[in-house]
């Protein structure tokens, strides 16, 4: 009777042991956490996420002309960086990343407001900065240096 | 008296010492707040990051391997039962 007792009593104490957390095990739960944040920003700063325009080393012409409050669309630098262009009414040209800073929808120009618009969660952005007018977006859109010259327009760099 | 008579207490060595047990919660508390800050830290340098300040990064992840090493002493120096 006593050892039936005494190996039921076993039995419940392993049974406890595997179902519990020692604070040891939660000290050492939040130490690999602190790691994993650590080893995360570690992976930001050697540049794991692409950034617009990273690579921007050369000239290239993206467009012949543009009409006075029309917008054209163009890559650069490279194919899969979508930018927009637009020439404002004072003439002036002005171009941007056309990848909302928000979650990477296509940026539109809407000529009736004069604004750059992302329609997936309403941001705007104000045409002659990049600068957020309103909605999610947390940064500006990174901004294209465009030339003009004889034979067209020519994108030159990307600046944030 | 002990209630476990002398076989090992499976919810941790701590039960039976207070003084341990208060120990080490207020180092789970520490590195808890360690960690919200670290994520903070993450976010603020993912956002400098895709805006273009790469030096905030760099500063951002100093304060990471700062808080992880804090977090490690902080662990280590628990007292043993």
């Amino acid at each position: 009777m006593r050892q039936e007792s005494h190996a039921k009593e076993r039995l419940l104490d392993r049974i406890r042991e595997d179902r519990l957390v020692t604070r040891r095990d939660y000290l050492r739960l939040l130490v690999t956490v602190s790691g994993g944040l650590l080893a995360g920003t570690a992976a930001v700063a050697s540049g794991v996420f692409r950034r617009h325009g990273e690579g921007a080393t050369e000239s290239r012409k993206v467009a012949n002309d543009v009409a006075v409050g029309e917008s054209f669309t163009f890559s650069y630098p490279g194919e899969d960086d979508p930018a927009i262009g637009v020439r404002l009414d004072d003439g002036s040209l002005v171009a941007y990343s056309s990848v909302c800073t928000h979650l990477a929808c296509a940026v539109l120009w809407i000529k009736a407001s004069g604004e750059l618009e992302c329609p997936c969660h309403d941001g705007l952005f104000d045409v002659r900065t990049g600068e957020v007018l309103a909605g999610p977006p947390p940064r500006p859109l990174p901004r294209i240096e465009l030339e003009e010259r004889p034979d067209g327009i020519y994108a030159l760099a990307v600046t944030r | 008296m002990n209630q476990w008579h002398g076989r090992r207490d499976p919810s941790g060595s701590a039960r039976d010492h207070p003084d341990v047990a208060a120990s080490l919660n207020a180092r789970i508390a520490v590195v808890a707040l360690i960690i919200v800050c670290q994520l903070w830290a993450l976010t603020a340098a993912l956002d400098a990051w895709l805006g273009g300040d790469t030096g905030a990064v760099w500063w951002l992840l100093g304060f990471q391997v700062l808080a992880f090493v804090s977090a490690v002493v902080i662990s280590r120096a628990a007292p043993r039962s």
